[in-house]
């Protein structure tokens, strides 16, 4: 595993631990550094201790990375991150939609987000003052 | 338009009017904690100048489009404007407004200025504890999540953490707090 970490913790921008995590592991079998997979191409689904020590290793790395990084630099990976999301969700929607017009994807991309606001805050918000509001 | 456009566009607008804020939101949590996406620019705005809130609506009119149906949380009380940025990707700002409440007092006296290098300009942000407070008292799984990567990233040994039990009590999330602490694994 100590392998598979200084594999993953190569210079570039980490997106998204889980999958550069998913992706590295590969890498580590195939230059056969961490040969655990290709050995024994265990599940760590059926062994809750292995997935708990997968899931901790998986979160430290992001966090480690995370401490490596200067408050603007982690402000600056937010807005990346974010840009990099609505761009990912527009080609989901125009795939979908089977189309190339942005417009409709976009389209699309607001009726999703619209359905995830209702989940996200289905009771959470309500439009009737509640009786004893103050101004600070 | 990109969020740190949209970001801006709020900063200046709120500093134009003269109006105290902090963002807060994800924003905040991933200045101290792990970076994650979002779709939103939520601010926590003063409402000590009369009529600066609705103003700062009106001035961001061109940019965002508000609902002008004012909502209140079921939490704490707030007010909170929602807008929907006009133009793609549908990016939101969220307004909420500071109310007669001991901890948001709290958090806004305490917030710091910090300058953004993406956003070529300086902004405020409340202290990593009261993002860690914050987040348990509202308690939503992607809150609590947060406040876990807070507490991780920064480490307990270098947090305030008798300022964050003192109004986890008082919110009475010391439960949520204890279970953020326990989901952190060794870091050696």
């Amino acid at each position: 595993m100590r392998a598979c970490l200084r594999w993953r913790r190569r210079p570039g921008r980490v997106f998204y631990a889980g999958l550069v995590t998913a992706v590295s592991m590969v890498g580590c079998a195939c230059n056969s550094s961490g040969p655990w997979l290709l050995d024994s191409m265990a599940n760590p689904h059926d062994d809750p201790a292995a997935l708990k020590a997968l899931q901790d290793d998986i979160y430290r790395e992001r966090v480690l990375r995370a401490r490596g990084l200067t408050v603007e630099q982690r402000l600056a990976d937010v807005f990346e991150l974010s840009n990099h999301q609505f761009g990912m969700m527009l080609a989901g929607a125009m795939h979908r939609l089977g189309t190339r017009d942005e417009e409709a994807g976009w389209k699309e991309v607001r009726r999703w987000m619209s359905r995830l606001d209702q989940l996200h805050e289905h009771g959470l918000y309500i439009t009737e003052p509640p009786s004893s509001q103050s101004a600070a | 338009m990109k969020l740190e456009e949209l970001a801006i566009h709020v900063i200046e607008a709120a500093e134009a009017l003269g109006v105290d804020f902090m963002a807060v939101g994800a924003i905040a949590a991933g200045a101290y904690g792990i970076p994650r996406s979002t779709r939103d620019v939520d601010l926590l705005v003063s409402v000590k100048l009369p009529g600066a809130v609705d103003a700062l609506v009106d001035q961001l009119g061109p940019h965002v489009q508000f609902d002008p149906q004012v909502v209140f949380d079921t939490i704490t009380r707030g007010r909170r404007h929602v807008g929907n940025s006009r133009g793609t990707p549908p990016f939101k700002v969220e307004l909420f407004e500071t109310f007669d409440d001991a901890f948001v007092y709290s958090e806004f006296e305490r917030r710091q200025q910090v300058f953004v290098p993406m956003l070529n300009r300086t902004t405020w942000l409340p202290t990593p504890e009261d993002v860690i407070v914050q987040k348990l008292r509202w308690g939503r799984v992607k809150d609590l999540e947060d406040a876990r990567d807070v507490l991780a990233v920064q480490g307990p040994e270098s947090l305030d953490m008798a300022y964050i039990e003192g109004w986890c009590t008082t919110h009475g999330t010391v439960e949520r707090l204890l279970a953020a602490l326990a989901g952190i694994p060794p870091m050696d």
